[in-house]
C-alpha cells in the first residue's frame, strides 16, 4: 500500500513537470497557432544550459532557474524575431504551414548541433543536492522532486496571473483568440508573438532546469520528451493552458501508478489508449473548448 | 528581407561546388587498398556513447594493422574503412548494408554492434553473399539461421552472458553459504533484452528453486524510471538483474541509491553498467558493489603482453579514456579480419568468407588480450568466448569469477550491505 501511495505521489511530481513542458507547447500553438516540433531540441538546449552553468560556474541547481529561464526567454525571443517572423508574414493562411516545416528542420538541427558540440554522451549533474533525499517512514522523497513539484505550480499560477492581469498577458490571450481582431484594436501581433514564443521558451527552460536532476542529458533527450508534450497537449485540449497542466498530471499518474498494476511496456500503450477513448468521446481534448 | 533570401541561393551553390571539389578528392591514391564496411551506431539512439567508443577501437586496429605492413599475402594492401552511422536504426542498417556492397563494392563488412540492427543487415549480406563479421550483437537467432557468411569471433550469444549470471550466482551462494531466495528481472524490451531474460526465467527457478517475484521488460528511454523501481522495491527480491544500455542504466542505478533499495546482489549484463559512462554519472557510493557480467575481464587480467600494451597505451593517449569490454571486442574483430585476409589472399568475398570459417587462433597476443582462444564452428560462432562477472568498488571493476581470470586480491562481497551501511 505505500509503494502505491508513494507511486501516486511521485506521479504528481513527475506530471507538475511534464505539465509545464506541454504548457510551453500549448502557448505557442494557442497564441500562433505554430506547432513547435522543435520543442523538445529547446528542451534539450535548456538542460545543457543548466547541467553547463552547475559544472562551470558551479552554481547550485536550483540557482539555475534565476538564469535557464531569462537565457531562454533570449533564445525564444530571438528565433522567433529572426528566423520564424520572416516565414510568418509570408504564410496567408491561418495556418501557418511553412512553420511547421521550419520548426521541424530546427529541431535536426538542434540535435545534430548538440550532438556534435556536446558529445553523444550522457550527462548528469554532481551536485550532493541531488541524491538528497527526504525519508518519511517508508517514503522517500528526493528534494529535487519536491523542488520541482513546488517550482511547476508556482511557475504555472504566475503564468495564469500574468495572463489574467497584466496588459501583455491579455493581449496575448487576444491574439490567440483572433489575430486579425486584435489587430483592429492596436496590438501589434508580431510583437506579441515575440514575447509568447520568449515566454514559451522561458517556461520550457525552468521545466529543463528542474529535469535535469532528475535525469540525464543528451542530443537526443529532447525527443522522449518532446513526444510526450505533444500528446499532453491534445488530450488536455488543443490551445487551453489549464488543460496542459492537468494533462500533464494526469500522464505523469497513469505511468507511476499504472505501472505497479502494469509491465512498464504497457503502461506507455496504457497512455495512449487513454488518450484515444478521450478523443473519441471528447475531439477537443478535457479540457478543450468546442469551437469551430 | 528580400535582399536576404537573394543571397542565400549563390551561397548553398558556393558551398554544394565546394564539396564536390572536395569529396571526390580524397580516395583515388593507392591502388592495394581492401576496403572495409563499417555500420555503427554513433548517434540518435541510447546505445551511440558504446557506438562511438567501439568505432574508436576499430580505427585504432586499422591503423595499427596499417602501420605493421598491412595484409603482408597481398604485398601489404592496407585496410580502408568505409564507416556508416546506423543511427541505431535496422531499415538504415539495411539500406546502407546494399549500399556498402553495391556501390561501395566492399568484399567485407563488420558490425553493427545492436542485434536489432545487425540481426536484419546480416540477411541482406547473406543474400549478396558478403561476408559479414558481428562485433557484438548477441542475439542468438543471428548465427543460429544455417547462414553462411555471418561470423561471430568475439561474442558469445545473449544466453551465455544470462548463464554466466546464473552461473556466477550459483557459485556465490555455494561458496558463501548465503543463499538467496527470491528474483526480480527488468530488461530493455529488445531482442537483447528478451533473448536475456528468457534464460534467466527459466534456469533460476529450476536450478536454484528461485521464486520469481519480478520478471518485466521497460520501454527504452523511458522517461521516468521511478515506477520500475518503485515496484521493485515493494517486491523486496534478494537478486536484482537489471538490463539495459546507458542512459536507462544510469537512472534506474541512481533510482536504487534514491529509493534505497537492497538486495543480495544487484547484477547487470554487461551493456549500460559496464559503459565508460556508468561510474561517473552514478557516482562512487551508488556503484559500489554493483555485480556486472563482462565480455572482456579487465586490466588487471589481459593487458599482460607488449601487443595489449600498445594498444591500451595508444587508446588512452589518443582517447583519454579506459578501453572497455566493448573496445577491446571492436579492436578484436579487426585483428581477426586481419588473420583471415592474410589466409585469403584475395580481397574477394568468396576467398575471405571461405578464409574466415576456417579460422583457429590459439595462444596468441591477440587471445591473450582477448582473454578467450578463437575457433569458428560451423555456424559461424566461436563457442569459446564467455563472460566473466565483475564486482565495481571504489569506481573500478575487479574480475570475481570465474577463478582463472580473477583479480588477486580481491574477494567478492556477498551478500552486498545495505544502503545504510555502505
Amino acid at each position: 500500500m505505500s509503494i502505491l501511495i508513494q507511486s501516486f505521489l511521485n506521479g504528481i511530481c513527475s506530471g507538475s513537470i511534464y505539465g509545464l513542458i506541454a504548457l510551453s507547447l500549448s502557448l505557442l500553438f494557442g497564441v500562433m497557432k505554430i506547432i513547435n516540433f522543435a520543442h523538445g531540441a529547446f528542451l534539450m538546449m535548456a538542460m545543457y544550459f543548466t547541467l553547463w552553468i552547475c559544472r562551470y560556474l558551479g552554481l547550485h541547481p536550483q540557482l539555475t532557474l534565476l538564469i535557464v529561464p531569462p537565457s531562454m526567454f533570449a533564445v525564444g525571443y530571438l528565433t522567433q524575431r529572426f528566423l520564424i517572423k520572416s516565414i510568418y508574414e509570408k504564410e496567408t493562411a491561418r495556418e501557418p504551414i511553412g512553420v511547421l516545416i521550419f520548426t521541424t528542420g530546427l529541431w535536426i538541427f538542434l540535435d545534430s548541433l548538440f550532438l556534435l558540440f556536446a558529445g553523444p554522451d550522457a550527462q548528469v549533474i554532481k551536485h550532493g543536492y541531488v541524491n538528497q533525499t527526504l525519508v518519511l517512514g517508508d517514503f522517500i522523497f528526493s528534494y529535487t522532486q519536491i523542488f520541482g513539484l513546488l517550482f511547476s505550480v508556482l511557475v504555472g499560477f504566475a503564468f495564469f496571473l500574468f495572463l489574467k492581469k497584466t496588459k501583455t498577458g491579455r493581449a496575448i490571450r487576444a491574439t490567440g483568440q483572433d489575430r486579425e481582431a486584435a489587430s483592429v484594436i492596436g496590438v501589434n501581433s508580431y510583437r506579441i508573438y515575440d514575447i509568447s514564443f520568449g515566454i514559451g521558451m522561458a517556461i520550457l527552460g525552468a521545466a529543463g532546469a528542474l529535469l535535469l536532476p532528475l535525469y540525464s542529458v543528451y542530443p537526443f533527450v529532447g525527443d522522449v520528451f518532446g513526444m510526450r508534450a505533444f500528446v499532453i497537449v491534445v488530450l488536455g485540449g488543443m490551445g487551453s493552458l489549464s488543460g496542459a497542466f492537468w494533462g500533464g498530471l494526469i500522464i505523469g499518474l497513469i505511468e507511476s501508478v499504472g505501472a505497479q498494476f502494469l509491465p512498464a511496456t504497457f503502461t506507455e500503450a496504457l497512455i495512449l489508449i487513454i488518450f484515444l477513448i478521450i478523443l473519441y468521446f471528447k475531439p477537443s481534448g478535457l479540457f478543450g473548448l468546442e469551437s469551430e | 528581407m528580400k535582399k536576404g533570401n537573394l543571397l542565400i541561393v549563390p551561397c548553398a551553390l558556393a558551398f554544394l561546388i565546394m564539396f564536390l571539389l572536395i569529396y571526390p578528392a580524397q580516395p583515388a591514391a593507392a591502388a592495394s587498398k581492401i576496403k572495409v564496411g563499417y555500420l555503427i551506431p554513433l548517434s540518435g539512439t541510447a546505445a551511440a556513447p558504446i557506438g562511438q567508443d567501439m568505432s574508436n577501437a576499430t580505427h585504432l586496429a586499422i591503423k595499427h594493422i596499417n602501420e605493421s605492413g598491412g595484409i603482408k599475402s597481398m604485398g601489404g594492401a592496407l585496410l580502408e574503412i568505409v564507416e556508416v552511422d546506423t543511427h541505431g536504426d535496422p531499415k538504415i542498417g539495411m539500406t546502407e548494408t546494399e549500399r556498402l556492397i553495391n556501390v561501395e563494392k566492399v568484399p567485407v563488412i563488420i558490425g553493427a554492434y545492436q542485434s536489432a540492427v545487425t540481426f536484419p543487415s546480416t540477411a541482406v549480406a547473406e543474400k549478396y553473399r558478403v561476408p559479414w563479421i558481428v562485433d557484438l550483437a548477441a542475439k542468438a537467432e543471428i548465427t543460429e539461421r544455417g547462414y553462411k557468411y555471418v561470423f561471430r569471433p568475439v561474442q558469445a550469444l545473449a544466453s551465455s552472458n544470462a548463464d554466466s549470471i546464473v552461473d556466477f550466482v550459483k557459485w556465490a551462494s555455494e561458496t558463501t553459504g548465503k543463499k538467496p531466495k527470491t528474483l526480480a528481472f527488468v530488461y530493455e524490451n529488445t531482442d537483447w533484452g528478451q533473448d536475456l531474460a528468457q534464460t534467466l526465467r527459466t534456469r533460476f527457478p529450476k536450478e536454484m528453486g528461485l521464486e520469481t517475484v519480478l520478471d518485466e521488460a521497460y520501454p527504452q528511454n523511458s522517461p521516468d524510471m521511478r515506477p520500475l523501481v518503485l515496484k521493485i522495491k515493494g517486491r523486496n527480491p534478494d537478486i536484482i538483474s537489471v538490463t539495459g544500455y546507458t542512459t536507462d542504466a544510469i537512472q534506474i542505478h541512481k533510482l536504487f541509491e534514491q529509493l534505497q533499495v537492497n538486495a543480495m546482489a544487484i547484477i547487470g549484463s554487461a551493456a549500460g553498467q559496464a559503459d565508460r559512462t556508468f561510474v561517473p554519472s552514478v557516482g562512487i557510493k551508488g556503484t559500489n558493489y554493483i555485480f556486472t557480467t563482462n565480455g572482456w575481464a579487465g586490466y588487471e587480467s589481459c593487458i599482460t603482453t607488449p601487443f595489449a600494451k600498445k594498444f591500451w597505451d595508444e587508446f588512452m593517449a589518443t582517447y583519454k579514456y579506459e578501453p572497455t569490454e566493448f573496445t577491446v571486442c571492436a579492436y578484436g574483430a579487426v585483428w581477426f579480419l586481419k588473420d583471415a585476409l592474410e589466409r585469403a589472399k584475395k580481397a574477394e568475398p568468396e576467398a575471405i568468407r571461405g578464409a574466415l570459417a576456417k579460422t583457429v587462433i590459439t595462444n596468441t597476443d591477440l587471445t591473450k588480450l582477448l582473454g578467450f582462444n578463437i575457433k569458428i564452428d560451423g555456424k559461424g560462432q566461436n563457442p569459446l568466448k564467455r563472460f566473466v562477472m565483475q564486482q565495481i568498488y571504489d569506481g573500478k571493476y575487479r574480475t570475481v569469477w570465474p577463478a582463472n581470470v580473477a583479480v588477486t586480491g580481491f574477494k567478492p562481497v556477498w551478500p552486498v550491505p545495505k544502503w545504510s551501511g555502505k
